[in-house]
């Protein structure tokens, strides 16, 4: 049996694959994203965080893809290092922006919640800095490939500095434990499971799918994006050259 | 529950509009991309 992987490593077979499963994860999340909303906004006020609560069900699921779509990035610039690996580029390509808008969501909603809970919009603390340093090297990552023309040293450049990111991963997820931080410990991953009931975490866990369908969808049709317009300038060059 | 009335409304709403006004961007962004450049392949290679 071929691994899944190795078998959408074929650019073809990835765009018949892609063609059915980008509308698939699409509609799933909306879902998903209805259900968890609903379940969200009739679930009661949380005794500290009062109404607040609600700002936690789409801030902790764009806080995990923000990770998530960085690990993605590192996987598909290491495949694409190595390997030189077009289809592992054009995902690595498609990653960057998506991880800087979650990242960007993680933040800004993280912000409308801190204001009245903390009573601060924005603190220098590990959490909150690691987070911001997440968005700029997404930022870097895109800037990076953009200021080469040679669309292959840009590529092998974005990915050395992928890779030399993911330290940033680790930072973030432990930064609660390694230094005081204003920011909560992990409350899913708690030791001896989730410390929340399950009234918040049921729509927690729905939003946090909606999310992952979403990236997954909002990927693949990056992907394919990136796949035609490499296909066409491959042509025009082709048609030039002629 | 009134949606519009509730405590914390101030910040609360703009997160969530904020959130769809990103999600709209990205969804409508990523579909232009990609009919954007497959419709250009398409034409490159028909002629």
């Amino acid at each position: 049996m071929i691994p899944a992987p190795a078998f959408l490593a074929n650019p073809e077979r990835f765009m018949a694959f892609s063609r059915w499963a980008a509308p698939m994860f699409g509609a799933l999340a909306a879902i998903l994203a209805v259900a968890g909303l609903y379940l969200g906004f009739t679930a009661p006020e949380d005794y500290q965080q009062g109404q607040t609560i609600r700002i936690m069900f789409i801030h902790v699921p764009a806080a995990q893809i923000a990770m998530f779509a960085y690990v993605c990035l590192g996987v598909a610039s290491f495949l694409a290092l190595v390997f030189r690996h077009t289809l592992a580029d054009a995902a690595a390509q498609a990653c960057a922006p998506l991880g800087a808008a979650f990242t960007f969501l993680a933040l800004v909603t993280g912000s409308l919640w801190g204001r009245p809970m903390w009573g601060t919009w924005w603190e220098w603390d590990a959490r909150m800095t690691s987070v911001l340093v997440l968005f700029l090297l997404y930022l870097a990552y895109m800037a990076l490939r953009a200021s080469l023309d040679d669309e292959a040293k840009a590529g092998r450049a974005a990915a050395i500095l992928a890779l030399v990111g993911v330290i940033n991963l680790p930072i973030i997820h432990y930064s609660v434990e390694w230094w005081n931080s204003l920011h909560q410990g992990s409350t899913i991953l708690a030791e001896g499971g989730p410390a929340m009931p399950a009234v918040f975490l049921t729509p927690l866990l729905l939003m946090s799918l909606a999310y992952l369908s979403a990236f997954g969808s909002l990927w693949l049709v990056r992907i394919r994006g990136e796949l035609w317009r490499r296909r066409a300038q491959a042509l025009e060059l082709k048609a030039a050259r002629a | 529950m009134n949606f519009f009335d509730i405590r914390y409304g101030e910040y609360i709403w703009p997160a969530f509009g904020i959130t769809a006004a990103v999600f709209a961007l990205l969804i409508a962004a990523s579909l232009n991309l990609s009919r954007k450049w497959r419709r250009r392949y398409e034409t490159l290679s028909r002629k």
